[in-house]
């Protein structure tokens, strides 16, 4: 298992750094820096662009560019500094800006576990009554209705309607609340579906016929039995949803104008803000891989089939 | 000899989309204590559903244990139990043991938690106590290095050894019967006389009692008592061991001996192979269902379902042929051998 | 065995003459024989939710091309006059607040959804099959570089890479399908390799390699018709995959560019209207919905009909 999960992290390693060259390298290709006449340059007195390009090694060639950029993220972790918002480092946005995306993003991985695996659970264990039926609209609903409609939904809803939530800026729990339901609601028929389908797999299985046999009681033989290997195939699913928490955190943080990573993100690729675009998708690109391995090490975990077969390729 | 089991006119239906299929139609059997019993037929007969039945471990719906039947077990009717009492049954007077290892032990759970959850539920033992005899089970069901065995995952077991790991589980608590679902089918042909001993030797040592369902008549030769053979939903013949395999008297059993393989066989003709398939039981044939693959069928067979005659008191059969207005029919010659029916083993 | 003689029936020596079973045909096959694709269609029909959701898609599609030439509008132009109007008999779902006329606009925008949808369906299924097909036939080093690639793709944030690529190749629908073509392939040729590894081990392939058939035949004749079920369904999940996709973007001002228009940039354009215009929201959401529902529907409905095993 260690040797596994060593050569994962090697891997992962190895793409982290193909993916800082090629972000890099294809950031740095693109025609037209902000600084040039087509852009911000032609507002700018000719010394303050030369200054401006010193200060920032863009005039140097790019292979020293990159090693520079290499050198700095390394030892000092410095992204570098973003070239729009004079005096503000990529570092800095990301300490102020990541902690509101993770309270928004973890709130709804956590409202999406809940509800989402409750209801695939009642309703796999109710196939074909009423509850099930109302949990597979939902689920249909969630896998169909993209986010930014379901926000916007929420934000007539509770913002204009009724007026009980605000549905714009942020602050204290109260503004999290909308943003988060928002986030989750995916996730909550993603899961929903998948535990269904599981829980289904599983009830069929001979053992639960073994545990039947043996006189275990109804909450044990769900808890025990059906629960323990239904959640198995759920947890592969944690890696490629953290994909969906950031690109739905790129839309909702935009629509309830919360000041995160996402809506920065987004913003730096519209104003050409190229130092924060590179340094981000690093940031996201490590975060993803690095979830998958964590991902794969819970497997292992839950799997005790995995824990060998893993271990020999 | 006790009467330990009892079913009366157990009749089982599964509501399927293609409308009722009545997999079981009024059977009737007892078990005897410590006796063994095997219910045998080919896949469809109704002899799996009838086992779970008995423990009541069919799924409802889309099955139905039908008005009217019985399973008296102690005095008490199993059909008509309340979770909460089957719960105190099952595993502890009744337990079984299902046809594929590979899939009916939890691959999350440790092999020795497994055989220790029943004995934690019927005999009130602590984690640790319960343990100690699972241990002590899998040293009974000859599996070596029981203790380190008991830690490990079924996946870390081979088929024969999963299948010994199941009667460990079933017989833990000392049930009165233990009831085996093809319990080698799955197996090695060398596996499968070694489980069968297994469950013989263990059930001389326990008195329990057995009932073995399986399709192959080779196997349950030189382990039951008493044999039932079932077609369609119904037993067609029954008697002991003996009986069955000396002075068959329906041309199903006599189908099911002639193709079993033996060395002995002279002419090195083809196995004999039974044609077509049972009938859909979806809409069940009004006369005897064996009827359109029997070679003797008659007329009558197709009209009316035969009645029981009974040979002696222990052999039972229900055929047309029995009755006194049928032409005699000879026993095939394939199973006369050397002048002897074909015999055990 | 308590078979209770009929009374009816009367019993006599006739009745028992043995007729036997050789002119009973008890393996005749009473089923019509009708091929796979016939029982596919014969399924996929039945399935009621399926076949609705055929349907709408049809209408939708239909309004989509045809739907400017109705209205009378032309989605660009701008009426000063008629600004922000709720939707009446004039202005079906009303004007935005350019005064376009909003009817004319969903349609047009939807035309740009589902093209887009669908040809970077095709593409994908396209190159998937291709990558798939050669990895999991040929297998090896091939199939390990293959592989490879697939994972370093499969291990990046997808909506990074179709970010980076827009930055790169500027923004418009071409570089969109490019970007969100680029990423998808791999789930398809894993698919793909999957099937045919699985199907490379059935003892039918192994029988025809062992009477000589061709490589070429295997392909088509073996091949392709037992992959296609799984990629007819894959398909059909897709589309609106990719309508979400670029929708996503378009929202967040990544996608289509003005003046063209599609449902997410029509979406993003009256969320700012939200508080005064809802309505100017409504109508390509409930487009976007309705479209990627019936997808949806259809595609499981699809996944029923080709399942083998469910057959009947």
């Amino acid at each position: 298992m260690c040797r596994f999960i060593f050569k994962r992290i090697g891997y992962a390693l190895l793409t982290t750094f193909i993916i800082i060259t090629l972000t890099f390298f294809l950031i740095h290709s693109i025609p037209g820096d902000p600084i040039s006449p087509q852009n911000l340059g032609k507002y700018l007195p000719e010394d303050a662009v030369k200054a401006f390009k010193e200060k920032h090694g863009l005039d140097k060639p790019l292979i020293v560019q990159y090693g520079m950029f290499l050198k700095r993220l390394i030892l000092e972790g410095d992204f570098g500094d973003s070239l729009i918002y004079i005096g503000r480092s990529v570092n800095k946005t990301i300490k102020e800006c990541a902690p509101t995306s993770a309270i928004i993003g973890g709130q709804a991985i956590i409202i999406e576990l809940i509800l989402g695996l409750l209801m695939g659970i009642v309703a796999g264990f109710n196939r074909g009554k009423w509850i099930d039926q109302v949990a597979m609209v939902v689920v249909i609903l969630g896998i169909c209705v993209p986010s930014f409609v379901v926000a916007s939904l929420l934000q007539y809803i509770f913002g204009v309607k009724f007026n009980i939530l605000p549905i714009y800026g942020w602050g204290g729990f109260k503004e999290t609340i909308l943003p988060s339901i928002a986030l989750s609601f995916f996730g909550i028929a993603m899961f929903g579906k998948y535990m269904r389908n599981s829980v289904l797999s599983v009830v069929g299985e001979d053992y639960i016929l073994t545990a039947k046999a043996k006189g275990v009681s109804k909450t044990n033989l769900i808890i025990k039995h059906v629960l323990r290997n239904a959640i198995i195939p759920i947890v592969t699913l944690f890696g490629p949803h953290l994909m969906f928490i950031f690109a739905g955190s790129f839309v909702i943080e935009r629509i309830f104008a919360v000041p995160g990573l996402g809506k920065y993100y987004v913003d730096s690729v519209a104003n050409s803000d190229y130092t924060m675009v590179l340094g981000l998708t690093i940031l996201y690109s490590v975060l993803f891989i690095f979830s998958l391995i964590l991902v794969d090490i819970l497997y292992g975990i839950v799997d005790p089939r995995i824990r060998i077969t893993k271990g020999d390729r | 000899m006790q009467k330990i089991l009892e079913v009366k006119d157990l009749r089982v239906s599964f509501h399927t989309y293609a409308g009722e299929c009545q997999a079981v139609r009024g059977v009737s059997f007892h078990v005897n204590e410590g006796e063994t019993l095997a219910v045998v037929g080919e896949s469809g007969c109704g002899k799996t559903v009838t086992s779970k039945a008995i423990m009541k471990l069919l799924p409802e719906p889309p099955s139905e244990i039908k008005e009217g039947s019985v399973i008296l077990f102690k005095d008490k009717n199993i059909v008509n139990m309340k979770e909460k009492e089957l719960r105190l049954l099952r595993g502890s007077e009744i337990s079984m043991i299902f046809q594929d290892p590979m899939t009916s032990l939890n691959p999350t759970s440790k092999t020795g938690k497994q055989i220790a959850e029943g004995l934690m539920i019927h005999r009130g033992m602590n984690k640790k106590q319960a343990f100690e005899e699972a241990v002590k089970m899998l040293e009974t069901v000859k599996i070596p290095n029981a203790r380190k065995r008991a830690n490990q995952y079924p996946h870390e077991f081979s088929g024969g050894m999963r299948q010994r790991a199941m009667i460990a589980i079933a017989l833990a608590c000392n049930p009165s019967i233990l009831i085996a679902d093809e319990p080698t089918t799955a197996l090695d042909v060398t596996i499968q006389a070694q489980i069968m001993d297994l469950i013989k030797e263990l059930q001389k040592k326990l008195g329990t009692a057995v009932i073995l369902v399986t399709h192959d008549l080779g196997v349950v030769a030189d382990v039951a008592d008493r044999i039932q053979v079932m077609y369609a939903g119904k037993i067609v013949e029954r008697g002991t061991t003996d009986e069955i395999f000396y002075n068959p008297k329906h041309p199903y059993t006599w189908a099911l001996l002639r193709s079993v393989p033996k060395l002995s066989t002279k002419n090195k003709s083809e196995l004999y192979s039974l044609k077509g398939t049972p009938p859909d039981l979806v809409s069940p044939p009004v006369g005897c269902p064996f009827a359109p693959r029997c070679e003797y069928c008659m007329e009558i067979c197709e009209e009316a379902m035969p009645y029981a005659t009974e040979i002696t008191s222990t052999h039972e059969v229900s055929c047309w042929l029995q009755h006194p207005m049928a032409p005699k029919v000879e026993v095939p010659n394939e199973l006369m051998v050397g002048g002897e029916i074909n015999g055990a083993s | 065995m308590t078979g209770n003689i009929n009374s009816s029936i009367e019993l006599n020596q006739e009745k028992f003459r043995i007729v036997g079973c050789e002119n009973l045909d008890a393996e005749k096959i009473n089923r019509k024989s009708i091929t796979f694709w016939q029982d596919v269609w014969r399924r996929f029909k039945s399935n009621k939710v399926a076949v609705g959701a055929a349907l709408l898609l049809l209408i939708i599609t239909l309004l989509c091309i045809f739907g400017p030439y109705i209205s009378g509008y032309e989605y660009e132009v701008i009426d000063k006059n008629n600004r922000n109007v709720s939707p009446n008999t004039t202005y079906w779902f009303g004007t935005d607040d350019m005064g376009r006329d909003l009817f004319s606009r969903v349609c047009i925008g939807g035309r740009i959804s589902i093209i887009i949808g669908i040809v970077c369906t095709f593409i994908m299924i396209t190159i998937g099959i291709l990558i798939g097909g050669i990895a999991g036939y040929f297998g090896g080093l091939i199939d390990d570089i293959l592989m490879r690639i697939i994972e370093i793709i499969g291990s990046i944030p997808r909506l990074i890479i179709i970010i980076l690529i827009q930055i790169l190749l500027g923004r418009g629908i071409f570089q969109l399908v490019f970007a969100l073509t680029i990423v998808s392939w791999t789930a398809t040729a894993r698919l793909v390799r999957g099937q045919i590894l699985q199907l490379k081990e059935m003892e039918f392939i192994l029988a025809e390699h062992s009477l000589g058939a061709s490589p070429s035949r295997i392909i088509f004749k073996h091949l392709i018709p037992n992959v296609l079920g799984v990629i007819i369904v894959r398909m059909t999940f897709a589309v609106p995959e990719f309508i979400f996709e670029e929708a996503f973007l378009s929202f967040v001002g990544l996608g289509i560019q003005p003046p063209q228009t599609s449902w997410g940039a029509l979406a993003a354009t009256a969320q700012g209207n939200l508080m005064f215009y809802p309505y100017q929201l409504f109508f390509p959401c409930l487009f976007i919905s309705l479209t990627m529902l019936s997808f949806n529907l259809m595609g499981d409905g699809l996944n029923d009909a080709l399942d083998p095993k469910l057959r009947q």
